[in-house]
């Protein structure tokens, strides 16, 4: 008979890192039966039969988000023998609010006040005999950092689930609600499991929505107990819920006043509020974010990723790399084909793709920089007023600053929105952000007509933030979007100096994973691709082409290429890049590179992007490039898609939506700039016009949805129960 | 057949090679695909969001 | 009547009472926000919003909504 031992903690308090210090590599992960919350449970080390179930964090056990849903059902109805609620030791007074709610379930618990070091740094002492003699449990100090203590925590857990040591529980609540509690206990006594007694009791105080939806008490029941509620509501003058809550803290308080020693009282401005003063200033604090974000791009694509690309591309790849490598094939007399497959197809579309890993790198390490100091957090604090005008939470943000290195990580991360509409709208628009498998697109554009400029990434950035704002307003009017943004309460960490091993971490985590998709999923594409448009139909017989115009891919291509017309760049090659940026966007890349004798050009020893450049204008460039970066995403992140909105129906949506969005956008684009600078007024311009309209239209319209605000938002909190 | 192999022999090693790199490379696709591991490398420790998504770690930050 | 939106920053209140009904007044509560604790207003987002505040000696963030659903002295 195994032991089950719950691990309970706010989030933050340090309890994944101890929940790996216990169960090492014995662990499993899935999701709780129909929720989208992580489970996680192993074996304690050294005790195959005890079994340590890690539920999520929670700040308390109401019924109102899915993970305290989620770790309530398993608290009663799992019955685990025994709970170690981590407690953060520097943020002690609510995380004792769920230990309060924790001790009435009436299992055996121990407690963990864990970060102990940085306790003991900031000068403060805890008490823990005294703790632990006022809430009748065993306290451990643990340090979850420095790995003390857990042995000693799970150890006592095991000691009590095997041996139950009753101890008096707490007395937290005053006078006249402890009456009302114990006639609600009376009432339901024979309807209860004994031991949670007091916990569905103290709910049932509270009009647990749950409970009650649980317990399902009959008419006369349920006025009785609300006569003891209400009575008891009157004479504090406040309603049920609120009075738990005020008391537990009450309670708390007097606790720490008596056991916890303070050194700060802490209510002055740290550094980081100094700091924040100005970064997150009314004024000052987009305009800032705008520099920095320009800095970013601009060092990296202009200035010193920009020089090592154009070296990498024309002298390694070109003279060195394909250079040499022709000449050698020709001494052996290598089939031409073979030679052309491999100089051409293979190194000139990997090749194309690598030659900005020297951009990417240094993107990555200013990106990861920012990420590490915590200014990105800041964003997300900044950007949540604007988001809510718009109908998203803050929260949304968050995926979003994921999504600019992968787009699979940020689908992923929106599973910490409750609000399902919220998700979904989430889910849709974080791909508009441009992702590091994009930025060589912007790169190539950039170097081949723009002289790599920098202003081009940052306003891809950029547009890519207002088309999810802009997505934001014009989905909230729809019906299936209506409603209230989610509440946002959070946490905001301090500021600190980034640290190297981190940034260097994750900088070369995307760098590889950069270098190894170019030398997988981008070769293979371009070994085939190099095959479609090597071959063709050249007067009348179908055999090896000299100018790819003529081959199989261009027959293809031609074909579907119209449809790109009134964007501008309706000729084979940029349809045939489009849809291999499905595989992969930096296959957009390579397929140039492919198709426009990236290697060939390299050994003639002209500027490698400049055959590209006779193919485009700035316009045509632009507009290019933007409905590359906008429409639908690769298949990695459709996957994500599909896999976290698990429904068909919303994946098509969602890939309709950004691929209807980006066209319209370069149809506008284009044409009014192409009236604009051309005077060239035809057709496509009316529609252009037209869609712009619309889209104004679709954004000043009255949301008729306004209303749905209250009912919406408390019904979507939970979406299983 | 000999002369053809010995004529032909630069072709037919590089040939092999490249066929070999191609076969590997699709294999390794393949096997990724199965075992659900995306292309775009998303284990979660490299990723600076990481706290974001796994809150309640307390990775080392200071 | 006095609410956390209007305290400035640096300055310190004591909640009197909260308004608001459901998920996101027990959320706040939840968090240390409760009748009779000490809030310090430790900076405010542009456009006013978010509010960041400590209360029981950690760093919290309100939205504006919110915070004009605690009254305070």
């Amino acid at each position: 008979m195994s032991i089950k031992i719950a691990l309970a903690g706010n989030p933050n308090s340090g309890k994944t890192t101890l929940f790996n210090d216990l169960t090492g590599s014995s662990q499993h992960v899935g999701n709780w039966p129909g929720v989208t919350v992580e489970k996680k449970e192993g074996r304690l080390k050294d005790h195959p039969d005890v079994i340590i179930q890690d539920l999520p964090g929670i700040y308390s056990l109401s019924p109102y988000t899915l993970e305290e849903v989620v770790s309530r059902r398993y608290l009663v109805n799992e019955k685990p023998d025994a709970i170690i609620d981590i407690v953060d030791g520097t943020n002690i007074e609510r995380n004792l609010y769920l230990t309060t709610q924790l001790i009435e379930l009436g299992i055996p618990t121990v407690i963990a006040i864990n970060m102990i070091d940085v306790v003991r740094k900031n000068g403060d002492v805890i008490d823990i005999r005294k703790l632990g003699d006022a809430l009748g449990c065993e306290v451990v100090e643990t340090s979850a950092l420095k790995g003390t203590g857990s042995e000693e925590a799970a150890a006592k857990a095991v000691a009590l689930a095997k041996k139950p040591v009753s101890k008096d529980a707490p007395s937290v609540y005053n006078g006249s609600v402890e009456h009302a509690i114990a006639h609600i206990e009376e009432s339901v006594e024979d309807l209860v499991n004994p031991q949670y007694l007091r916990w569905y009791a103290i709910k049932l105080f509270e009009r647990d929505e749950k409970v009650l939806e649980e317990l399902n008490l009959d008419e006369a029941l349920k006025n009785h107990l609300e006569e003891h509620i209400t009575a008891c509501e009157r004479e504090l003058d406040d309603d049920a819920e609120s009075i738990i809550t005020n008391q537990r803290y009450a309670y708390i308080a007097k606790l720490v006043q008596a056991a916890v020693r303070k050194k700060h009282t802490g209510q002055k401005m740290s550094v980081s509020d100094r700091i924040d003063r100005i970064v997150t200033n009314r004024f000052l604090a987009l305009p800032i974010f705008a520099l920095v974000m320009f800095c970013v791009y601009y060092i990296s694509i202009s200035t010193v990723g920009g020089y090592v690309t154009d070296w990498t591309n024309d002298v390694l790849f070109g003279e060195i790399i394909s250079g040499n490598l022709s000449a050698w094939f020709e001494s052996i007399h290598l089939t031409p084909w073979l030679s052309g497959l491999i100089v051409d197809g293979m190194i000139g579309g990997v090749g194309a793709v690598l030659g900005f890993v020297p951009q990417m790198l240094i993107l990555f390490l200013l990106l990861s920089i920012l990420e590490d100091v915590g200014y990105m957090a800041r964003i997300a604090f900044i950007m949540d007023r604007i988001f809510r005008r718009f109908g998203l939470s803050g929260k949304s943000f968050i995926p979003m600053l994921i999504s600019s290195g992968c787009g699979v990580p940020g689908i992923m991360a929106s599973r910490t929105i409750e609000n399902e509409r919220d998700r979904h709208m989430t889910i849709m628009t974080t791909t508009f952000i441009p992702c590091g498998a994009k930025m060589p697109i912007v790169g190539m554009f950039a170097g081949a007509l723009f002289g790599n400029s920098g202003l081009v990434a940052t306003s891809a950035y950029f547009i890519g933030i207002a088309s999810v704002i802009l997505s934001g307003i014009i989905l909230k009017k729809t019906k299936a979007f209506a409603g209230e943004a989610a509440p946002f309460v959070m946490e905001l960490p301090a500021y600190h100096i980034p640290s190297a091993g981190n940034v260097l971490h994750s900088t070369w985590e995307r760098g590889w994973s950069f270098i190894r998709r170019a030398g997988t999923v981008i070769l293979a594409s371009s070994v085939v691709l190099w095959f479609l448009q090597g071959f063709g139909f050249e007067n009348g017989a179908f055999q090896m082409v000299e100018d790819n115009n003529s081959s199989l891919l261009a027959a293809i291509g031609t074909v579907i290429a119209p449809i790109f017309a009134p964007l501008g760049f309706g000729n084979w090659k940029a349809t045939v890049a489009t849809f291999t940026g499905l595989i992969a966007k930096e296959n957009v890349v390579s397929t140039f590179g492919v198709l426009y004798g990236f290697a060939e050009v390299a050994e003639e020893g002209t500027e490698i992007w400049s055959k590209l450049a006779m193919d485009y204008t700035r316009l045509t460039a632009y507009s290019f490039m933007l409905f590359n970066l906008l429409c639908a995403p690769c298949f990695a992140a459709i996957g994500a898609i599909r896999r976290e909105m698990n429904n068909t129906k919303w994946t098509w949506a969602a890939i309709g939506y950004l691929t209807g969005y980006a066209y319209a956008v370069s149809l506008v684009v284009y044409q009014l700039g192409n009236w604009f600078t051309n005077g060239v007024f035809g057709v496509g311009t009316v529609f252009a016009i037209a869609a712009l309209a619309g889209f104004i239209y679709l954004l000043v319209r009255k949301n008729k949805y306004e209303d749905f605000t209250e009912y919406h938002s408390e019904r979507n909190v939970i979406t299983n129960a | 057949m000999l002369e053809f192999l010995k004529q032909n022999a630069a072709n037919i090693v590089i040939g092999a090679v490249v066929f070999g790199i191609f076969a590997a490379v699709v294999v390794k696709l393949v096997r990724d695909r199965k075992n659900h591991k995306s292309s775009c490398s998303c284990e979660c420790e490299g990723c600076p969001g990481y706290k974001m998504c796994h809150p309640d770690s307390d990775r080392k930050t200071d | 009547m006095k609410t956390l939106r209007d305290v400035k920053v640096g300055e310190t209140a004591t909640v009197r009472k909260l308004y608001g009904t459901g998920a996101v007044k027990r959320r706040i509560m939840d968090m240390g926000v409760t009748k009779g604790a000490s809030i310090f207003v430790r900076k405010v987002a542009p456009l006013g919003d978010p509010v960041e505040v400590t209360v029981r000696g950690y760093e919290l963030s309100i939205r504006k909504g919110d915070a004009e659903q605690i009254e305070v002295v």
